[in-house]
């Protein structure tokens, strides 16, 4: 499967490496990257929470409104339960630590593109219960 | 379920009872310490759902008969997970371990649809009362008396107060209930109710059977 990945980080590192699996372009802008988003509709973003720390939430909807079928994973570093399940009730489809990046970020973008979900049970869970509560 | 029993017994203090009504009333905090596991068979009216799900710690529901839909459903409403009868016995084990680590226990297929879900709903909060057009053409397979049948199982009603209200015998009723089950491929009334609230009944007030009967027969004409 030819998986366009659109990669929306700070940092220029956490892409490299990733050209070969993926079809990848990568923005440190969330300006440009939301442009790109619109026109190309990417079968999946990898977007890093730090980008728009106080934002990210907002950046998740309208990101969805520009492209509705593309799924995003989180990139972020020791992000509080609380934070990650705000994300996910935004549409964020999957989480991931920085920590798991170089063991679990290709098979994360394989997952997701096909539909799974790479988010734990507890954190359903976690997201199960804010909504019920 | 003598399965789950011989798996979970050797790890866990189980305790086995055929019959909800031996647990309720519920005023017992011992209950809070426990993880029920609920064959839905034994659920016969649909507001025990909600209480068994207070009452205990987590309930796990156990049936072979509900669509993925419906599953979720269950979870909104509740439930810590759902599974089927005949799993093998290490994802017995797998199972209520997950359940005791406050994991959601679902096919891990079904997640995406339970998030999106979530998500629908958040964005569809603004909708409520307005009459839902998913819901008008499921039901308007229904006659007119079926579709008021409905709307009181919906509210909990039982089939003696659903007979005095509507004035026909509970015969009746249970004639109308059957056809119910049979044009909506459900099994039995809790199960109606779930399926119901999958339509997203709940996140808009339930049209009365007049409004409803007439919307729909009014679209269906050429």
């Amino acid at each position: 499967m030819n998986i366009l990945v659109q990669f929306i980080t700070v940092s220029n590192s956490i892409d490299k490496g990733f050209d070969k699996q993926f079809n990848s372009v990568s923005f440190h802008n969330a300006s440009k990257a939301l442009e790109f988003v619109g026109q190309k509709n990417p079968n999946v973003i990898v977007l890093e929470y730090t980008l728009e720390s106080n934002n990210t939430e907002l950046l998740v909807d309208t990101l969805l409104i520009e492209s509705p079928n593309s799924k995003i994973i989180l990139l972020g570093k020791n992000l509080s339960d609380e934070v990650i399940i705000q994300c996910l009730s935004h549409g964020v489809y999957g989480y991931l630590d920085f920590k798991e990046i170089d063991m679990f970020l290709e098979k994360a973008i394989s997952s997701v593109a096909v539909g799974e979900a790479w988010v734990s049970r507890k954190l359903v869970g976690l997201l199960i219960e804010r909504i019920r509560g | 379920m003598q399965h789950w029993i011989d798996v979970l017994n050797p790890l866990y203090t189980v305790s086995f009872i055929d019959s909800l009504e031996k647990i309720f009333p519920a005023n017992n905090s011992d209950l809070k310490k426990t993880i029920l596991v609920v064959d839905t068979a034994l659920i016969n009216d649909v507001h025990q759902f909600p209480l068994l799900c207070e009452s205990f710690h987590k309930v796990l529901v156990v049936s072979e008969k509900f669509t993925p839909s419906q599953q979720i459903q269950l979870i909104y409403d509740g439930a810590s997970g759902y599974s089927n009868y005949s799993i093998d016995k290490p994802l017995v084990k797998r199972t209520i371990e997950g359940i005791i680590s406050d994991e959601i226990w679902l096919e891990r297929r079904l997640i995406p649809t339970l998030l999106k879900g979530i998500v629908d709903k958040k964005n569809a909060s603004n909708c409520a009362g307005e009459l839902n057009d998913k819901i008008l053409k499921t039901l308007s397979i229904l006659t007119h008396r079926e579709v008021e049948v409905v709307e009181h199982v919906y509210k909990g009603e039982d089939i003696r107060t659903i007979s005095n209200t509507l004035h026909i015998t509970a015969r009746t009723v249970k004639a109308h209930l059957s056809a119910i089950f049979r044009k909506l491929d459900v099994q039995d009334r809790f199960q109606l109710v779930v399926f119901l609230k999958d339509l997203h009944v709940g996140n808009s007030a339930f049209p009365s059977a007049s409004t409803m009967f007439e919307h729909t027969h009014i679209s269906n004409r050429p």
